[in-house]
């Protein structure tokens, strides 16, 4: 019988912060969740010896694939195993939740029907970018403050919305949290921080051309 | 090997790759075979865990009504 939220944990050669997003959600006072997360191409021999504790746990599950890419990563998870789970999220590999996090998104979402609970991260060291804030569909065709690790999903929106867009590369939550608006999916913030971002010079996110293939959909009315 | 199957095994440090239905397994005899299959995911698991699994050499049939 599945839990309530299924966590996706996307990584790709970096098992040892890997593994401290997988303690932060270990450490977490809600115990209603699912977790998979799925190495993206590359060497899986890595992961192996860093996850062997947690490879006979009940609720953990490490996938490897062949293919590369975010979008890829993601919706192998979810097509292998969101099946009977209400919610589920998406913590990077290089981000940490508090051990609250959970359980306050989970209350939120609850409460409000919404089709999505996000919240507010601290970065460190320093702040290169927002730290979140409530969603504003106007705003978002310009730049996207809601990233995956700050959300709580319901998994209903991925009949509404389809899978994640692999070509979106780093800018797969933009373009993600772009096509939820345009179904009308219903936004919910709470204003607490809940999550660590972590800089250390090889994120993701900081990739040249990260974006473009959003703002070349943006261009030609691709999202409504 | 069957051409359907639920999900994909390899235990971890082992080079076997093996297709799972149901309480069953089948072994990927070679990587074309594998690939042929479209490279699907695999789960990373304990000897313990692929050993609960029935090995065989192709799925038995559903049966049907």
């Amino acid at each position: 019988m599945p839990n309530e939220v299924l966590v996706l944990v996307p990584t790709l050669n970096r098992p040892r912060m890997c593994r401290r997003a997988v303690d932060s959600l270990l450490h977490q006072d809600f115990a209603s969740w699912d977790l998979v997360i799925v190495k993206n191409g590359g060497d899986s021999a890595e992961y192996g010896k860093v996850f062997a504790d947690l490879l006979s746990h009940p609720r953990i599950r490490l996938l490897v694939m062949h293919e590369a890419g975010l979008g890829n990563a993601l919706n192998a998870g979810l097509s292998l195993y969101l099946a009977g789970h209400q919610y589920f999220a998406n913590l990077e590999d290089d981000d940490e939740w508090d051990p609250t996090f959970l359980r306050r998104m989970h209350q939120e979402a609850q409460k409000s029907a919404a089709d999505v609970v996000h919240c507010l991260q601290r970065q460190k060291p320093g702040q290169k970018q927002s730290n979140g804030g409530p969603m504003d569909v106007k705003m978002l065709r310009h730049r996207n403050w809601i990233n995956f690790p700050m959300c709580l999903f319901r998994s209903s929106l991925v009949e509404r919305v389809g899978l994640f867009c692999n070509e979106a590369g780093p800018a797969t939550d933009w373009d993600w949290h772009l096509r939820c608006t345009a179904v009308g999916a219903t936004y919910r913030f709470i204003h607490e921080v809940l999550v660590t971002h972590h800089w250390h010079g090889s994120n993701y996110c900081l990739q040249q051309q990260d974006s473009q293939f959003v703002k070349e959909k943006l261009k030609a009315g691709g999202y409504g | 090997m069957a051409k359907k199957f639920e999900r994909c095994i390899k235990v971890i440090d082992q080079k076997t790759i093996w297709a799972v239905k149901g309480t069953e397994k089948v072994k990927f005899e070679t990587w074309e075979e594998y690939e042929a299959a479209g490279k699907p995911p695999f789960e990373i698991v304990t000897q313990e865990q692929a050993d609960a699994y029935t090995t065989v050499e192709r799925f038995s049939r559903q049966k049907k009504g």
